[in-house]
């Protein structure tokens, strides 16, 4: 077992490499650079910089060498921390803008996560044994509309509900304007819980909706093997049967499935945080693609990539310590 | 009706009279069992015969209360006298009720026909036996664990304080079958219902199952209802046998009787598609199919197969005649007779 995460740590790191030059060379595709990005917005507030400007902000940060040039000058601060600076953000460190808003991120993703499993598995085993029921028909369509409506409209709701029926004078953010700027304290933290909810549901809500489905399917599948029947035929109560003998193994494939479920709650984040303007990496990492800031997009993806990474790792361990018929070697 | 007192020479521990269970189906309900009644006696095995679909499985899962959701008894009784409680009929306790857990796998035990699939994948087979161990026994978790141990010596489990602790992917189907079987009598059952437990094993392994079935119930002193399409498995293990054919027991008697002078023409008819060793006439299976449950035939169920039905044998169906030594047979044949015998 040691090896196999060992093993797994070391291809990690491979692909993080991998990861890197891709991601590089993806954002390096359309035409133009930062400069150019930088030129234009300067022209749409009317105040065009002189073609000798430009050209000295393009010696300045290395924009006219060849890309492998650039890769190479980017990664090479990796080790000492160093991931370049953010052009479209006046120089600022890419490290010191993405860190604070890299932890709201994980927090926001890892809560959305569990709320996700923590309410998707029991209401898929409610619907399971109550299989064509009334409860099981209402979760089933109500987890038919929660599917079928994309993220950024419940994000659009959740914003029209709050100024229209609560009243909310700020809307968007993740804590009370007061602490905006403030390093993270108790206080902050407890105001950022109270703002969670909201976009927990934007980002959650589709995902909740088909992990029930699947948790439900399961269920169906392991209660109707033979096992099942011996647990009852011992004398155990339906409750222990239900619980302890069939969702314990109808959990396993939702835990192999966390691993394809990250993306999909990295992917609504992004799109949820821009609209309810969260401080977290979807909207810097909009900003940055938009500008063409490369280090500072790339340095974004490479963190997606490796929240992947980990969580599709972790997700094997839980596995194979869930379900003893799965060995690593 | 069926009457086994003439031949009990010991008293009877279960008793199932004209016992009905309906499906409900897209199709409407149909009747599974129709006027199923056996007996077992204590200490006694009962072989239960037939073609798969005739209602074998159905009944001992009535009897264990173990149905699936759109299956209901609807008629008949299931009584079972242990010496020392009251009798119980057990059609009329709550499915889920605290009184038939109570009597699940406590009194009642059952083994299951895929020994593969029996075993929950997650749980090590000891904590598997220890559950029901816990759940009807006084024991605390390490005497229960013992308990567990001792019972898998007993069914020949070699190491078994080395197999307690293996998850079911670890032993071979004989081994889990035996695992079953213990799991089963861990609680000293007055009862054990085997559902075709050897039908997914070897042959070799058949022979070893068969014999420690055997030897278990003879050290429990408990009676055994083993439930089996092959006629080789009853005669070896069966004291007394019904023989089943969509949803009704046919005949029934001591598997001397039943096995030796088959009264039934369905009887007659399995004992001649059984191979035997040297016989150099040709096997014939039995001749067309079984009916489907939704389309029956008006009289005897089995007429239309029967090569010596009679017109009455198409137009209503037989009730069970009683013959001597506690036999019975659903056949108009033996109207004219009328339980006296021949």
């Amino acid at each position: 077992m040691l090896s196999f995460v060992i093993r797994r740590l070391l291809l990690m790191i491979l692909m993080m490499i991998v990861i890197s030059m891709v991601s590089f060379v993806i954002i390096q595709l359309p035409p133009g650079d930062w400069v150019t990005s930088y030129a234009a917005h300067l022209r749409a507030i009317s105040s065009p910089a002189s073609e000798a400007t430009l050209e000295a902000l393009r010696e300045r940060y290395g924009l006219g060498e060849p890309v492998w040039r650039q890769y190479l000058f980017w990664v090479s601060g990796f080790p000492r921390g160093d991931f370049g600076i953010a052009m479209s953000m006046q120089d600022t460190p890419v490290a010191d803008l993405v860190l604070p808003r890299f932890g709201m991120s994980l927090l926001l993703s890892l809560s959305t996560l569990v709320v996700v499993l923590g309410l998707a598995i029991p209401f898929g085993i409610i619907a399971a044994v109550n299989r064509n029921g009334p409860i099981d028909y209402l979760f089933s369509t109500v987890a038919f509309f929660a599917l079928s409506i994309p993220s950024f409209i419940v994000a659009l709701g959740i914003l029209f509900i709050s100024v229209f029926y609560f009243g909310a004078v700020s809307i968007g953010g993740l804590y009370d304007a007061q602490y905006m700027g403030e390093p993270m304290n108790w206080a902050k933290f407890k105001s950022t819980l109270e703002h969670m909810p909201g976009p927990m549901l934007a980002i959650g809500l589709g995902g909740l909706a088909g992990t029930m489905r699947i948790m439900r399917g399961n269920m169906l599948d392991v209660l109707s093997q033979q096992f099942i029947e011996t647990a009852r035929a011992k004398g155990l109560r339906e409750r222990v049967v239900v619980v302890k003998h069939a969702a314990r193994l109808a959990v396993n494939p939702i835990i192999s499935r966390v691993g394809i479920h990250l993306p999909e709650i990295i992917g609504g984040e992004v799109i949820v945080s821009v609209i309810l303007g969260l401080p977290t990496l979807g909207p810097l990492f909009l900003r940055a693609v938009l500008a063409q800031d490369m280090y500072l997009a790339g340095t974004i993806i490479m963190l997606f990539a490796l929240i992947l990474l980990i969580g599709n790792l972790l997700a094997d361990l839980v596995l194979a310590w869930s379900d003893p018929r799965i060995t690593y070697n | 009706m069926t009457d086994g007192s003439a031949a009990a020479t010991s008293r009877q521990l279960l008793r199932v009279d004209d016992l009905r269970v309906e499906f409900d189906t897209d199709y409407g309900k149909v009747c599974a069992l129709d006027g199923v009644s056996l007996a077992v006696e204590e200490g006694r095995t009962l072989g239960i015969v037939g073609e798969s679909g005739c209602g074998k499985s159905i009944t001992a899962r009535s009897i264990m209360r173990l149905l699936p959701q759109n299956a209901s008894i609807t008629g008949g009784s299931i009584h079972y006298s242990a010496p020392d409680t009251a009798p119980v009929d057990v059609t009329a306790l709550k499915p889920n009720g605290a009184t038939i857990r109570q009597l699940r796998g406590n009194a009642f035990a059952m083994i299951f026909q895929e020994p593969m699939t029996s075993l929950s994948p997650v749980y090590t087979v000891g904590a598997q036996i220890m559950e029901a161990i816990l759940l009807h026994t006084d024991l605390n978790r390490r005497e229960a664990r013992e308990r567990a141990i001792e019972m898998l010596d007993r069914v020949n489990i070699p190491a078994p304080e080395k197999r307690v602790d293996a998850y079911p992917h670890q032993l071979s189907g004989g081994m889990r079958q035996r695992v079953m079987i213990a799991m089963a009598l861990s609680c000293s059952p007055r009862l054990l219902i085997a559902d075709e437990p050897t039908t997914a094993l070897d042959v070799t392994i058949e022979a070893q199952i068969l014999d420690l079935l055997q030897q278990m119930q003879a050290a429990e002193n408990a009676s055994l209802i083993i439930i089996t399409h092959d006629l080789g498995v009853v005669a070896e293990t069966a004291d007394h046998v019904a023989v089943m054919y969509v949803g009704r027991v046919v005949e029934s008697g001591t598997v001397q009787d039943v096995l030796g002078d088959p009264q039934h023409p369905y009887t007659r008819a399995l004992l001649h598609s059984v191979p035997r060793i040297g016989a150099k006439a040709r096997l014939s299976p039995v001749g067309g199919t079984v009916p489907s449950l939704l389309e029956m035939p008006r009289g005897c169920k089995f007429a239309p197969r029967c090569s010596v039905a009679k017109s009455i044998c198409h137009s209503s169906e037989p009730p069970s005649f009683a013959l001597a030594g506690g036999r019975s047979v659903k056949c108009w044949l033996h109207d004219q007779g009328g339980g006296t015998g021949r």
